[in-house]
């Protein structure tokens, strides 16, 4: 995936997606047909929040049991009317389209969220010897400092979540912003920007500490795209292990 | 002072007289764009760049229901008109800010609003009469004194996709309204209703049927769904009895393939008699346009030297990236130049034609292109300083992937071909003071998001513009500097005004859901 897509997919793009794909033909679809041209509206409509292969992003992983939908038929509605309440728009196909892209999203349902190798038994122990509940909240227990992981197995794919713990700067959620101000006079700060407007920025450093900052005060300010307070756990964790705690993870499907 | 004792067509009868673009006169904000001329600019000087420090909220108005507020209000004879979203009128006490009617148009959740949000831009006022475009695709008039209504005409089927958001404008005994609907492959127009009647005296159709001028540059039928919405309020010069209205994308947005040509009148902007409804010139940015860049800008008419040469201009700073000056008697080029990042053209020919790039088009695959779908700059509006000289713009620097798709018209749906989406991240926004002579940029405030808010400059020395971040601010209008802000704790989509009561000048924008009133301490 290209930087860019990549800050697309994680900024929660909340584009209006005013009608995709429609075809003027109206030859009857094939299942094949109809699997092939609903992945390609899948694929350049719906990847952008439900990940590549609806692996999951800034919207929810699409493999196994589906939140909202349980039949092709109330996935055409929600592709039609959007999900009231959620980031989930509504999207103007032809009924075609909407029938293709429906039918794909079943038979990325039908995968049952790939069970991984992992343990997630072992994994749930890794969760707590390596600190991770020193900054995430799971079932209401843990720190605040990185996104809450109660609902992350619902929303998130495995290969979502491996990324997340190996390369966790090419991943930040929306929301988690890193920012570096430097004053005019003092030391620099560094953290998660909570808020921003054309005078001031709040940063929630990694200590936990806010700051509220006048503008007027920097003498500049950076935000780091790629940047996180998150450390790699990639040399931290053994193979098995990461497998373990991604299986760990996928269990998540907590109250949101 | 109460209604009716100085009425407002003395005003107007004034302006319609003279050369001279008529100002917010004796602290009134007559009209949404604060004179004919769209210079959004006051004239009050109390409040300066030495004193803005001392600028204070003084009341604060939240209409009924939960619409977000977008509109410039107006204050005439004493009394302010605003609107709020979907359609409500409010008319506000002066003195405490509490209103003294609201009228509001019942909007079912059923009403379509296919391309823009669920709001309205503001009204226009003429004797006791104040106009008011609805989004279920009515103008009505309603008595200033009461809210009451007298008459209201069906300016375009809501059900096909016509609705009113923008504030109609007033000339003469004519109230001028236009439609928007260029998502929904309606066939745009602009038009003239008698201001005491009601009765129509004229419709321009942005889109020529078979035979007419400009018909040429669209094969087939293609001209039936053609677009060419009129969505904003346009600007008029008196002495030559023109209208200036800008128009929109054309149908389908980001498919192409189905009107081959130049598509006029759509992404124009259009001179029009305004006795007769009958174009005079017109001038096309955008020809044949695939990314959605209407022209519905505030055109801003101009009189100053370029080249040693005086010369009476229209300049707008386009959402297609370049900035015009044209002449606002025949409309010939006079220059352009691009004012903020854009990727689609080379540049302009000597007849103000974009030299564009091939490739650009939107793609199955996605083509990235800047600025945006929503453009340099959008409805907002800019402002022009008599003083500096300068245009204040309201810009959006960000780019998109352009998605191209097939296509079908259904009546009542989105007629688009393709989408986008937009590189959040990586987008800013500024206010931009343009030399108004070369289009140069003198100074640019940098704003956090792209911006939606509207600026206005005035003889204080001062520029006020707002924040997606809820911040109301006073730039000094020469470097550019802040000096005052206000958090308003809403995004402010709407532009600023400022009017007089007896000897104190206040200033007003929407933020959010509410109506925010300034003045010195």
């Amino acid at each position: 995936m290209s930087r860019r897509l990549r800050v697309l997919v994680h900024s929660g793009c909340l584009t209006l997606f005013l009608a995709p794909v429609a075809f003027a033909q109206t030859r009857p679809a094939t299942g094949p047909t109809d699997l092939a041209a609903g992945q390609r509206v899948f694929d350049a409509q719906c990847a952008w929040c439900h990940g590549n292969g609806g692996d999951g992003g800034a919207g929810p992983n699409l493999h196994g049991k589906l939140l909202h939908a349980t039949t092709a038929g109330s996935i055409v509605d929600i592709i039609n009317k959007g999900i009231p309440g959620t980031d989930m728009p509504s999207f103007r196909l032809t009924e075609r389209e909407t029938r293709q892209t429906a039918t794909y999203v079943m038979s990325l349902s039908r995968t049952a969220s790939r069970p991984g190798p992992g343990n997630a038994e072992r994994g749930g122990a890794l969760y707590q010897s390596n600190g991770c509940g020193s900054c995430h909240v799971v079932d209401g227990r843990g720190g605040i400092l990185g996104p809450e992981l109660s609902g992350i197995g619902g929303r998130r794919g495995s290969v979502y979540l491996r990324e997340a713990i190996v390369k966790p700067a090419a991943s930040h959620p929306p929301g988690y912003l890193v920012v570096r101000a430097v004053p005019a006079s003092g030391a620099e700060i560094r953290g998660i920007r909570l808020n921003e407007d054309v005078f001031w920025i709040t940063i929630r450093d990694a200590s936990g500490t806010l700051h509220t900052l006048q503008k007027s005060d920097l003498s500049r300010i950076d935000r780091e795209l790629e940047g996180t307070l998150m450390p790699s756990y990639e040399s931290r964790l053994s193979a098995p292990q990461l497998d373990d705690l991604v299986a760990y993870l996928a269990t998540l499907r907590g109250a949101k | 002072m109460t209604i009716g004792t100085r009425p407002a067509s003395a005003f107007l009868l004034l302006a319609a007289l003279s050369a001279v673009p008529l100002l917010a006169q004796d602290g009134q904000w007559l009209m949404y764009s604060g004179s004919y001329s769209s210079h959004r600019f006051s004239p009050l000087t109390q409040i300066t760049t030495d004193n803005v420090s001392k600028l204070r909220p003084v009341w604060v108005y939240q209409p009924p229901g939960t619409g977000s507020v977008e509109s410039t209000p107006v204050v005439v004879n004493g009394v302010m008109y605003v609107t709020s979203g979907p359609t409500m009128v409010a008319a506000l006490d002066l003195k405490s800010g509490k209103p003294l009617w609201e009228w509001t148009r019942p909007i079912a959740p059923s009403v379509l609003n296919l391309g823009f949000p669920r709001v309205n831009r503001g009204v226009a006022v003429l004797d006791n009469m104040v106009y008011v475009g609805t989004l279920d695709g009515y103008l009505f008039a309603l008595d200033a004194r009461a809210g009451i209504e007298r008459w209201s005409v069906h300016v375009g089927e809501n059900m096909v996709g016509h609705s009113i958001t923008a504030a109609p404008l007033v000339v003469g005994d004519k109230v001028i309204v236009g439609i928007s609907g260029g998502e929904a492959g309606i066939r745009g127009f602009l038009d003239a209703y008698d201001a005491k009647t009601g009765k129509q005296a004229w419709r321009f159709y942005t889109i020529p049927s078979p035979g007419e001028p400009g018909s040429e540059g669209w094969p087939g039928d293609s001209w039936v769904h053609g677009g060419g919405a009129t969505w904003l309020t346009g600007s008029y010069d008196p002495a030559l009895k023109l209208l200036y209205w800008g128009t929109g994308n054309p149908g389908p947005d980001w498919n192409g393939d189905s009107r081959k040509g130049d598509n006029l009148y759509t992404s124009s902007l259009v001179a029009i008699d305004v006795d007769t409804g009958k174009p005079r010139w017109h001038f096309q940015f955008t020809p044949h346009d695939v990314h959605d860049w209407d022209a519905n800008q505030i055109p801003v008419l101009v009189d100053t030297q370029v080249g040693g040469r005086p010369r009476q201009l229209v300049v707008t700073a386009n959402r297609n990236g370049f900035y015009y000056a044209l002449d606002r008697k025949t409309g010939e080029f006079v220059f352009g130049t691009p004012y903020a990042k854009q990727t689609w053209a080379r540049g302009l020919d000597d007849r103000g034609r974009p030299i564009e790039i091939p490739g650009m088009e939107p793609s199955e695959k996605g083509t990235l292109v800047y600025p945006s779908l929503q453009g340099s700059t959008n409805w907002a509006s800019p402002s022009y300083s008599p003083s500096t000289d300068m245009l204040y713009v309201p810009v959006r620097e960000m780019g998109s992937v352009y998605y191209k798709t097939g296509v079908e018209y259904k009546p009542g749906t989105y007629y688009t071909g393709g989408s986008e989406k937009r590189l959040d991240e990586e987008s800013w926004g500024a206010v931009r003071a343009l030399d108004v002579k070369t289009g140069k940029q003198a100074w640019d405030f940098k704003l956090p998001t792209p911006t939606w808010a509207g600026v206005m400059a005035t003889a204080g020395g001062l520029v006020f513009s707002g924040s997606n971040e809820g911040n109301f601010f006073a730039l000094d209008a020469k470097s550019g500097k802040p000096l005052w802000q206000f958090q308003t704790g809403g995004a402010i989509r709407s532009g600023p005004m400022s009017y007089a009561v007896g000897d104190k000048q206040f200033v007003a924008v929407a933020g959010g859901h509410a109506l925010f009133v300034f003045a010195l301490e």
